[in-house]
């Protein structure tokens, strides 16, 4: 509740400054103290059901759950006493009475709460000597979902998440006591936009993606601060990329997965599916060198291409997909050369009420605040980005794209562009937030960003503008300033 | 000796409750103030029957009087508590002093509207209590203007699935919603946000059953057949190695053993007393040397045990503690709701614990990992389940040790030889 009254509590000890109506693990969280917990997660409802956030308050007679618990002026609370201590051990030994040590084959290892926790706060041997309860393993749920009854811990987040985020309500817990399992309700399957983030919020390995399953331990995989293409929202996202070859198995695959990064003014703590499984592009189908009716010529051959068209009426038809500081350099480039600019973009598509908007491209805004409109011409030439279907046909094209598409022998000249995970820059979202993404990768091939494309373009028309992302990200800014009134 | 629900059974019919002066203690409560029944109630010390002995007066005071939404009572007759039977008797023997209890409760806290939740197995006592109610609103006691006043009460009745835990306020209000029978974390309290949202009380039968005669009697005189503080006769559900099973009431205070010995006869075939679980499978055992107690909330709470639902097992010398053990275990593990981990982990943890005793596989160290685990559920849960499952068995294991000890060592049962 931002603005909320602010309150003190002592937690261990400690005074900490917090807003009335938080709850006590978030309070705790944000002050550096961290309270374990399975069911708890702060994009959902909680229910207190898997009592490891446990706290002592003082004044109550029995330990409470801290993610049920708002904060009260005054609230004394231990957090790590012995006795929390014991506790942890023990639900800790009651969760792994029917836990599967499969960890060995289990995608979320590296990366389970359920490990990390039986490291921090147990070690002890196991006094568990029963059978264990078995229960429907490797059962479908959709189209990304594959759920192991056994591992799953019963924290119902995923039942929540659908209740709560998306109101679909696919899931329900059956059976009862130790029979209990989280299974679909007749008829249905977990189709909505938002399935993977299952995956995401699952505390074990009981949901994993049928996409990432046993392709790479996670402990392997590279991680870079990115943001989704995919619409306007730009949610934030990690690319999780494997490119040593001596542990990865599959020869032409980079990219692994896609995962959701929180940001609160942005994506909340999800995506959508369109954006964590469209990422195939960035390692398939791609254009790997300068191409000419269809044949690969070299780049010296691509120069001398573009030095004949000196002299005709050029349009530039730049992408919504380009960043920042892509547009504001090209922009510069076509009116050096008194080049006509448009903006080419994805068409709208499908919107909901939770992330994805109608526009699928993800600087739409930042080439509004440039002032580059969708305006088709009728040049001689064409330089088209990235959307080879914008091109006016019976003349020259030339185009700078990063993927493979059908026809590509009718175009004069293409050039190989790197694709958002291989470069770094900005795009301004359609809230007006500008946002960066960070190199992942390598371009692929021959492939080049957009921005020493265009000072290869410079070269060739005789021009002196050197690419300096920085300075264009200075400059962006500048017209950023101008367009919001800031 | 006076007794407050006894002497009304068999009196089923409306008409013969009437002539014994049925429904006159409602027809006097709604004479006078709500405010005036809470205050007799508290006078009473009529204390929850359920199990939890919550003085009744106090839990109707904390519903707000003035409430925007509607307020409603929920009459818990899901006794699902292992030897307890004693509400099926007053649904089968008595329906209509349920139904005055209802009146009264429902005036005195201002509500309109009543469910009835009964165990699906009470199939053929709910049919009987639904005649009943049809009675009552035939006379004109239920429905609108009940008695000619301008207070109304609708009831309905309810019937569980058969899940114990729904006997449980919180899970019992969820079940009535129509959801999976799971118990809410308190607070928020049923009284000020339980069904629908709105304020409920939620009382056992018996309780209820009790109002009519403190409104027509007076709560001083209701209290003065008890003890301190608990006011009142209860109705004892006697069960197991006794000659004479069945339903008796007595003042609360009575001596355990005046029950057994007097009351129900005595061990069966004049064998020896093992022990007694005084308050239904949850309440911790007493053994033979512990029975001289009187039978009221707080002598039993302080002798470590619980008058619970007032279901008194006995069990005499031919018993095998280690089968007791695993028949209650596996009670709390097939009841489990299985929300909170201890309590879903732990309970068929110590069922196949007991189970392996049982059938001579158990190991040494066993008895020490039954009470383990039973300390580590106990408080940690939403609802007292986990506890339930536990109290009796670190009280099994602590009293009867040595035999469970050489039903381990000598992979067979000491007690139950051919």
């Amino acid at each position: 509740m931002p603005g909320g009254k602010r309150i003190k509590i002592i937690i261990d000890g400690r005074e900490v400054e917090t807003e009335a109506g938080t709850l006590l693990i978030k309070a705790a969280e944000d002050a550096g103290i961290y309270i374990p917990r399975f069911c708890y997660h702060e994009g959902l409802r909680p229910d207190g059901n898997c009592r490891m956030c446990l706290v002592e308050i003082e004044g109550l007679r029995k330990p409470v759950p801290s993610c049920m618990t708002p904060v009260k002026e005054g609230m004394i609370v231990r957090t790590n006493t012995p006795a929390l201590q014991e506790h942890r051990k023990k639900v800790l030994e009651f969760i792994l009475t029917s836990h599967p040590m499969d960890c060995p084959i289990c995608d979320q290892a590296g990366e389970c709460v359920l490990q990390d926790y039986y490291f921090d706060y147990d070690l002890e041997d196991r006094r568990y000597l029963e059978d264990r309860e078995r229960k429907p393993k490797r059962v479908y749920w959709g189209k990304n979902l594959i759920y192991d009854a056994e591992r799953c811990i019963l924290c119902r987040r995923c039942v929540r998440f659908l209740d709560n985020v998306t109101g679909t309500r696919e899931l329900g817990v059956f059976e009862r006591g130790i029979h209990s399992y989280i299974g679909l309700f007749d008829g249905k399957k977990i189709e909505n936009d938002y399935s993977g983030n299952l995956v995401d919020i699952c505390p074990v390995g009981a949901i994993t993606d049928l996409d990432f399953r046993f392709k790479m331990r996670v402990w392997f995989l590279d991680r870079t601060p990115s943001i989704c293409p995919f619409c306007a929202r730009g949610c934030n996202i990690e690319i999780h990329t494997n490119t040593d070859r001596l542990r990865n198995r599959f020869s032409s695959q980079r990219v692994f997965r896609i995962k959701p990064r929180k940001n609160q003014d942005v994506n909340g703590w999800w995506i959508c599916d369109e954006g964590r499984y469209s990422y195939k592009f960035i390692d398939e189908g791609r254009i790997l060198h300068p191409m000419s009716n269809g044949r690969k010529i070299t780049w010296e051959a691509a120069g001398k291409k573009l030095r004949e068209i000196i002299g005709n009426e050029i349009r530039v038809y730049l992408s919504a997909w380009m960043s920042n500081e892509e547009l504001i350099y090209w922009k510069r480039l076509a009116d050096l050369l008194q080049w006509k600019v448009s903006l080419v973009k994805r068409p709208d598509g499908d919107e909901d009420k939770l992330l994805r908007v109608k526009d699928k491209n993800p600087n739409t805004t930042g080439a509004k605040i440039l002032g580059i409109k969708e305006e088709r011409g009728n040049e001689e030439v064409s330089v088209v980005f990235h959307f080879p279907e914008f091109a006016p046909e019976q003349r020259i094209k030339i185009g700078i794209f990063t993927n493979e598409f059908p026809d590509m022998e009718g175009w004069e000249l293409i050039l190989p562009a790197a694709v958002f995970a291989e470069k770094e820059g900005h795009w301004t979202n359609f809230q007006g937030k500008i946002q960066k993404f960070q190199k992942a990768l390598e371009p692929l091939g021959e492939a080049m960003d957009e921005g020493r494309i265009g000072e290869f373009f410079a070269g060739a028309f005789g021009i002196e503008l050197p690419w300096d992302r920085q300075e264009m990200e200075r400059e962006f800014l500048k017209e950023y300033k101008k367009w919001s009134g800031s | 000796m006076s007794l407050v629900i006894t002497p009304w059974f068999g009196k089923v019919s409306i008409e013969y409750y009437i002539k014994a002066g049925g429904y006159e203690g409602a027809k006097k409560a709604l004479s006078m103030k709500p405010e005036e029944v809470i205050e007799e109630v508290k006078k009473s010390n009529l204390r929850g029957r359920g199990g939890a002995g919550f003085p009744t007066g106090l839990k109707w005071s904390f519903v707000p009087r003035e409430s925007t939404r509607p307020k409603y009572l929920c009459i818990n007759a899901d006794e699902g508590e292992p030897g307890t039977f004693k509400d099926k008797y007053i649904i089968k023997e008595a329906p209509h002093l349920l139904i005055e209890g209802a009146i009264i409760a429902s005036w005195a806290v201002g509500i309109n509207t009543a469910f009835v939740y009964i165990r699906g197995e009470y199939g053929k006592f709910a049919l009987l209590l639904e005649k009943a109610i049809e009675e009552a609103y035939e006379k004109g006691f239920l429905g609108k203007n009940i008695f000619g006043t301008d207070f109304s009460l609708e009831i309905f009745v309810h019937r569980g699935a058969g899940a114990y835990v729904c006997g449980e306020e919180t899970a019992l209000i969820e079940s009535l919603e129509g959801k999976r029978g799971n118990p809410r974390i308190r607070p928020p309290f049923p009284a000020t946000m339980g069904l629908y949202n709105c304020p409920t009380v939620v009382n056992n039968v018996e309780t209820l059953a009790n109002l009519p005669a403190i409104i027509r009697e007076g709560g001083e005189w209701f209290a003065s057949l008890g003890v301190e503080k608990s006011g009142g006769t209860k109705l004892f559900a006697v069960s197991g190695h006794v000659k004479k099973p069945g339903i008796y009431e007595l003042p609360m205070g009575t001596s355990l053993k005046t029950l057994i010995y007097e009351y129900a006869g005595g061990i069966r075939e004049n064998r020896r007393l093992k022990g007694v679980i005084p308050g239904g499978s949850s309440s911790p055992i007493l053994k033979p040397q512990e029975i001289d107690i009187p039978l009221d909330y707080d002598s039993l709470m302080k002798a470590g045990s619980m008058l619970g639902s007032g279901a008194v097992i006995v069990l005499d010398e031919t018993t095998c503690m280690a089968k007791v053990l695993q028949v209650i275990t596996r009670f709390y593990a097939h009841e489990s709701c299985g929300q909170c981990t201890p309590c879903r982990q732990g309970t068929p943890w110590m069922a196949k614990i007991a189970e392996r005793i049982v059938s001579g596989r158990g190991r040494k160290g066993d008895l020490d990992l039954l009470v383990d685990i039973a300390r580590s559920m106990m408080g940690k849960t939403i609802c007292p389940l986990a506890d339930a499952a536990a109290m009796p068995v670190i009280a099994i294991c602590e009293k009867y040790r040595e035999e469970l000890e050489e039903h381990i060592r000598e992979k067979r049962c000491p007690v139950e030889r051919e």
